[in-house]
């Protein structure tokens, strides 16, 4: 954890500087007349986190590295997953705007449990199809609106 | 009394108390999918009550506030997924004790301590309503900043391993508060071009992702071990079920206190139930005799937690009845409501209609009991979630999450910032730094920066400030002073060689 909270220390260290220095400044106009000016609790905020990872980074600097400290908090499995769930949502956001709700909630459920292990025919069939199902129940029928 | 009773009559009607058991049910039912929360089923039931009798609406969106406030803390407790960020305390010992095969003692002693705040908090409202709304009037800008930034110094020092970066999370939150058009000069903030952004990040959707859909994130990158575990689950011996009588004797307490937290809290506008849950927690796990056990299924932090998040709801509305100001975002909602069911909330509501006011008291009481009744039932039924398999359970999750982000953040846009912020949730998962205190820092923020400039209007920031405002003064001493103690800054020189080497190398580890 050591080596993940300097890298992280460092990268939000980084993020915020470009924040004080360019992201703050080119985003948020000044104004004059305001009571205080849109800029100063972000200028207050990225301040202070520049300070405190700042502070992260020379505190765990300091400290003695543990041995058993390989520096990877991410496994290849949790890696794996979070593209297959996010790449799967994504996925079905871009199916939704080309082949409608049905295909895109119902191409969500199915992928993911195809990749979880899922073989069961009914099972693969019914929860999407019952999901679905209490999806239009609730969006269309209970809130009259619609998935568009 | 007599108004009250009045009250009870107009509610004990069998249409009513249907609605009050449906709102209930219903938010029992939201409440377990992660994600969404009492905020979500509020919001989303208020069109449906635009039908609905003065009463029945009103007890109807009570009981599924209730019922989801309660209801959020079984999804905590089974899946270590929150309903709602306030539940999060719940599931740092809530989920171990389920993973020990004590889900249903868990799940117990969170609903009757959720019962025993939502009682008490509603008998404060209803006895102390007017003179604590003139306590609360009694916090200024000044006081309110104060108090704001020491509760989320107090909330990241408590949160992980590191009070450091659970500080940091917090200010990070407070930062993307800030995006979005400012308040006083319609000046946009970070939105990159973006128009969706002028609005700013919204709120349900970016927590859906950091905190439910980063949680089935990692439950599908571990699903092998608690395919395991979760058989385990299902051979615990039903003597697990019970809650012993030592178990009883260490949880009261921590009820009374998370129900006095969670009131108080719920009183001052603005703190909401994530600071109440958390404080709770934090003030029983200081007050045990073995902190240690906490964060590994210490039964008083289930109660402690639960107590205070649902005693939040009931005291929110007292300034919301006394002048008008809500106190919660539940509370919030329920503006709405009462306007569009013809009650202005304010202290002329209980000149003009005090009947009706009577009649909410009476709803709300009456939804305790029916919380009481349909969690203490349904309790076999939801704990069954724990043997559905996984590759069941996530994709369901996954889905109700995109429905969710979809009604709460504007279609396509709140999919996008559940997908981005779920990414940083399990990053912030992994590196350990507290996605709750960010919540919360982002859910303060904005309070923060109407009362900062309100202060700064008021005081010019000159020094007299200190001598003027007392209370402030302790608040943001007691936050460096805090600030320094966590981010391990010693004020004095350490002696050396004080500690004993075994302590050292545990404190390496």
């Amino acid at each position: 954890m050591r080596h993940a909270d300097i890298v992280s220390g460092a990268a939000l260290f980084i993020g915020s500087l470009c924040m004080i220095l360019w992201g703050i400044p080119a985003q948020i106009d000044a104004v004059d007349g305001a009571t205080i000016s849109p800029r100063a609790l972000p200028y207050v905020c990225a301040v202070a986190e520049a300070v405190l990872s700042g502070g992260l980074v020379l505190a765990r600097l300091r400290a003695p590295a543990a041995p058993d400290d390989t520096g990877t908090v991410l496994s290849l499995s949790q890696i794996l997953w979070t593209g297959i769930v996010l790449g799967a949502v994504l996925g079905a956001l871009f199916l939704l705007g080309t082949l409608g709700p049905l295909v895109a909630g119902g191409g969500l459920v199915l992928v993911l449990m195809l990749a979880l292990g899922e073989r069961r025919p009914l099972a693969l069939i019914g929860l999407p199809a019952g999901l679905l199902g209490l999806g239009w129940l609730l969006i269309y029928q209970i809130l009259g609106t619609a998935v568009v | 009394m007599t108004a009250l009773l009045n009250g009870f009559a107009d509610v004990f009607t069998a249409v009513n108390l249907l609605w009050i058991v449906l709102g209930v049910g219903t938010g029992y039912v939201v409440g377990v999918i992660p994600g969404l929360g009492k905020g979500t089923a509020t919001a989303v039931a208020v069109p449906l009550t635009f039908y609905l009798p003065p009463i029945a609406a009103i007890a109807y969106l009570i009981g599924i506030s209730k019922g989801s406030a309660a209801g959020s803390a079984v999804s905590a407790i089974l899946l270590n997924a929150p309903g709602e960020p306030s539940s999060a305390p719940t599931a740092m010992d809530g989920y171990p004790l389920a993973r020990q095969g004590k889900a249903r003692k868990a799940l117990k002693m969170g609903l009757f301590a959720s019962v025993t705040g939502d009682v008490i908090s509603t008998l404060l409202l209803i006895l102390l309503a007017a003179p604590l709304a003139r306590v609360a009037m009694l916090i200024g800008p000044v006081e309110l900043t104060a108090i704001l930034v020491f509760s989320l110094a107090f909330i990241g020092s408590l949160s992980g391993r590191s009070a450091l970066k659970g500080i940091i999370a917090g200010i990070l939150g407070v930062f993307v508060s800030t995006i979005g058009m400012e308040i006083e000069t319609a000046v946009p903030r970070m939105t990159f071009g973006l128009l969706d952004l002028w609005d700013g990040v919204p709120l349900i959707p970016m927590a859906i992702g950091m905190l439910a859909l980063a949680e089935m994130i990692v439950q599908a990158s571990d699903r092998n071990t608690l395919e395991l575990e979760r058989i385990s689950l299902g051979a615990a011996d039903a003597a697990n079920d019970r809650i012993s009588r030592a178990e009883w004797r260490q949880s009261l307490p921590a009820i009374l206190r998370g129900t006095f937290i969670g009131s108080a809290i719920g009183i001052l506008p603005g703190l909401g139930a994530s600071v109440a849950s958390f404080i709770s927690y934090g003030a029983t796990r200081r007050a045990a005799s073995d902190p240690e056990r906490f964060g590994k299924g210490a039964i008083e932090g289930v109660a402690a937690s639960e107590s205070a998040d649902n005693a939040v709801v009931p005291a929110s509305f007292v300034p919301l009845f006394a002048i008008g100001v809500p106190g919660s975002v539940i509370a919030a909602i329920m503006i709405g409501a009462f306007m569009i069911h013809g009650l202005t909330p304010g202290p002329r509501m209980f000149v003009e209609q005090p009947r009706l006011v009577a009649a909410i008291y009476a709803s709300m009481l009456v939804a305790s009991v029916a919380l009481l009744a349909i969690g203490w039932f349904g309790q076999r039924l939801f704990s069954l979630i724990v043997h559905v398999p996984l590759r069941l359970v996530l994709p369901s999750v996954i889905f109700f999450c995109c429905i969710g982000a979809w009604l709460q953040g504007g279609g396509a846009f709140g999919i996008v910032v559940m997908v981005v912020f779920g990414l940083l949730g399990v990053l912030a998962k992994q590196l350990d730094y507290s996605f709750v205190t960010f919540l919360i820092g982002f859910v303060i923020g904005p309070n923060m920066e109407l009362s900062m400039r309100q202060a700064i209007a008021m005081t010019n920031l000159e020094p007299r400030l200190f001598i003027d405002h007392p209370v402030a003064t302790v608040f943001l001493i007691a936050t460096i002073l805090m600030v320094l103690r966590f981010s391990g800054v010693r004020l004095r020189r350490p002696r050396a060689a004080t500690a004993h080497p075994s302590q050292r190398r545990e404190e390496l580890k």
